[in-house]
């Protein structure tokens, strides 16, 4: 991993202690993160999910986008995920495609860390 | 008539604190204050960040804690926060 890739990587570990998260290192100096357990909110009807992203080795400078969670997750109420979310895969995982784009990225505050929480953030006020 | 307990528990009434805001010090009148409260500071002292960024704290713990526009966080001098542009459905 690079420096900022790894360091990327223990932020998010430092964020959610407890939890345990696999790690997948890439030959160019990426990595792809899975935070296996995390609430989704209370209106779905699964109340843990993992969420993985790639963090490429562009990074800072590259979005941290898309964001992968269980393939089943669904509402409480029935209605459909809506928009921003597909059903696809993510590292043979089957998965729900989460697509939100920082089109204002700042390299120097829009950190992984932050990334995450923000694709939570917005997961949880659907 | 507010007491003067009510008083000095109201958002924002209280002593000056210097804190962090994307790096930037920032000056506030502590120690509780909505995230909205925050980004006003920051803004009126010259960080370059939008009402409508999201806000999170950096804790001790080394983990990160967003924090809303009705949000009360208690500061100190120590305390730091980032603030970012949301998001967009692609």
């Amino acid at each position: 991993m690079t420096p900022e890739v790894a360091q990327a990587v223990e932020e998010v570990r430092a964020a959610f202690p407890g939890v345990v998260i696999n790690v997948r290192e890439e030959p160019d100096g990426g990595a792809v993160v899975f935070v296996e357990s995390v609430d989704p909110g209370e209106q779905y009807q699964q109340r843990s999910t993992w969420i993985g992203f790639r963090i490429t080795f562009q990074y800072p400078y590259s979005d941290v986008y898309p964001h992968f969670v269980r393939d089943d997750l669904a509402r409480v109420d029935g209605a459909g995920l809506g928009e921003g979310m597909t059903v696809t895969t993510f590292e043979d995982r089957q998965a729900v495609q989460i697509s939100r784009r920082s089109n204002k990225l700042n390299p120097a505050h829009d950190t992984a860390v932050i990334k995450l929480h923000k694709v939570l953030a917005w997961l949880r006020a659907r | 008539m507010t007491s003067t307990v009510e008083q000095a528990t109201q958002v924002g009434a209280g002593h000056q604190v210097t804190i962090t805001v994307n790096t930037k010090a920032v000056t506030v009148t502590g120690p509780r204050l909505t995230g909205l409260q925050i980004k006003e500071a920051a803004i009126a002292q010259g960080v370059q960040i939008e009402l409508d960024f999201l806000l999170s704290e950096e804790l001790p713990s080394g983990e990160t804690r967003i924090v809303g526009d009705a949000d009360e966080v208690t500061v100190n001098k120590h305390s730091k926060f980032t603030a970012v542009a949301g998001d967009d459905n692609s």
